[in-house]
């Protein structure tokens, strides 16, 4: 089978998988989205315009953690407990074909919900954004890195229970300790600094960049480390599909 | 005889009367160890993440604003992270655990043991509450390093740490035994947490919050568990604690109904 015809098959298995639980999957990422962007708000009386505006622009990155990084290895370990994961290798279809249809799939359905959130954020803090063409690269590679983290985890880490509470701190610390919603400047050092090595802030910059002008700074290097992560991402799965058993 | 030997030493050997106090107790202790035989891996992560939350919550105050945050915001928040702390096992994991079981097919094992279910409540509760406590110790630590909070810790935070943590686990043992697929109650526990967290006053006073939300805290326990445990913590007045006690009591009790009508059910 040549690869595009075998991807266009795992695309619609994907597809029919993710058919039920899409809609859910949307749910909780406008639920934890747009919540945690209310939520800034009630937990700072008196929000400074810049402020709001740091809430805006970050929130359709706030929107990207939940897709990616939680759901993403959330299917993939409901897939082996319930042996669909054993499955799915079985089939005759190269195995890096499979991993490109759930990247696409887990890419792509995080966009409704950025969109979405974006505008409820914006109409609840009245801030006005100056949107770029640069939001579009900015929104895929963040969303595309967040995909394959969540892959690498998900691939990587065979406990269920280990990586439900993996994932939980994950959305605990997006947005609550990352320079995402608020500007680093308010972390201590140390914080920011490990932030500079991990993909939220970046994820955080890039897009900001495409929402805002003077808002992000030194926008090529937190591309630069988004595509680092990508790969690291993908390293690992592809490290783990490459080995039996 | 081999087989009397083996029976003797369980709880629910043929000798004994399958009902009245020392069943039900020797089946306590049972599910107890066999909650943390299960969890024997899981439960130090838990009051790891436990301890990093509580005290990430705390700090987080600082990050949110530049500068020193307001004296009574750091300890409205402060006195209300408890109530995160144990509420998280029983509430936000328990039910995880449970989807977990279910979509490992072992649920059902789980469930036809022949204890009371009151008796498999009780001992996860146990666990639940020997999980927060550790966390809610080290948020109040923190709160009182990092922000210089006297807190003024009266006896009554005995029982109200006790009737918070029920109500948590209660709630959350009725969604994980009622909420038959696993990807619903996993996203229903996440979205209860983020709703305590962002759209209760637990952790920023009520006044912050628009009327029809504060008219809807009323009704629910989160606003209450925190009053319990603030009433307990700080010497400022909390208004009305009856009626708190009151609704976290209503609460436990339906939720506890709930979850053992839901572990006895058929199909």
């Amino acid at each position: 089978m040549t690869f595009v015809r075998s991807y266009g098959l795992m695309l619609r298995w994907e597809l029919a998988s993710a058919r039920v639980w899409l809609p859910f999957w949307l749910g909780l990422q406008l639920l934890l989205a747009v919540g945690s962007c209310i939520m800034y708000g009630f937990f700072i009386p008196n929000l400074t315009p810049a402020a709001a505006a740091f809430i805006v622009t970050g929130a359709p990155t706030i929107a990207l953690v939940p897709i990616g990084l939680v759901m993403l290895p959330f299917q993939v370990s409901l897939q082996r407990t319930r042996r669909t994961f054993d499955f799915l290798w079985s089939l005759p279809v190269a195995r890096p074909v499979t991993v490109a249809a759930t990247l696409t799939v887990f890419t792509a359905a995080a966009m409704p919900g950025i969109v979405v959130t974006l505008v409820i954020a914006t109409l609840r803090y009245g801030v006005r954004l100056a949107v770029s063409p640069q939001i579009v690269p900015a929104v895929v590679l963040a969303s595309l890195m967040s995909a394959s983290v969540g892959l690498g985890l998900a691939y990587g880490i065979r406990n269920g229970l280990v990586l439900g509470l993996l994932t939980n701190l994950l959305i605990f610390v997006a947005m609550m300790f990352s320079p995402i919603a608020m500007p680093i400047a308010n972390f201590p050092t140390w914080l920011a600094d490990l932030h500079r090595i991990l993909p939220l802030y970046h994820m955080a910059v890039v897009i900001r960049a495409g929402l805002s002008t003077g808002l992000a700074t030194d926008v090529g290097a937190s591309y630069l480390i988004l595509g680092l992560w990508t790969i690291g991402g993908l390293a690992v799965a592809g490290w783990v599909i490459g080995r039996r058993g | 005889m081999a087989l009397d030997v083996g029976a003797a030493r369980l709880p629910w050997s043929f000798s004994m009367p399958r009902s009245g106090a020392g069943y039900w107790w020797s089946s306590f202790r049972t599910m107890l160890r066999w909650d943390v035989a299960s969890l024997r891996l899981d439960l130090p992560i838990v009051v790891i993440i436990q301890l990093i939350a509580g005290a990430g919550i705390v700090v987080m105050m600082s990050l949110l604003v530049p500068g020193d945050p307001p004296r009574a915001a750091v300890e409205y928040l402060a006195a209300g992270v408890p109530v995160v702390n144990l509420y998280l096992l029983g509430l936000v994991f328990g039910p995880q655990w449970i989807a977990e079981q279910r979509a490992a097919d072992s649920y059902d094992a789980t469930r036809v043991l022949p204890c009371p279910r009151s008796a498999s409540l009780a001992a996860w509760y146990a666990v639940t509450l020997a999980a927060g406590v550790p966390g809610m110790l080290g948020t109040l630590v923190v709160a009182a390093w990092r922000y210089h909070i006297d807190f003024t810790v009266s006896p009554m935070i005995l029982p109200a740490v006790l009737l918070v943590a029920v109500s948590g686990t209660m709630i959350g043992a009725a969604i994980g035994h009622g909420v038959g697929e696993p990807m619903i109650s996993r996203i229903g526990v996440q979205a209860i947490n983020m709703f305590v967290v962002g759209f209760t006053p637990t952790l920023f006073p009520v006044d912050r919050l628009p009327d029809w939300l504060q008219a809807i805290n009323v009704v629910l326990p989160f606003e209450h568990m925190s009053a319990l445990l603030r009433a307990t913590l700080t010497a400022g007045p909390v208004d009305d604690l009856g009626l708190s006690c009151l609704v976290v009591v209503a609460w436990s009790a339906a939720c506890a109904g709930l979850a053992a009508w839901a572990m006895g059910r058929r199909g």
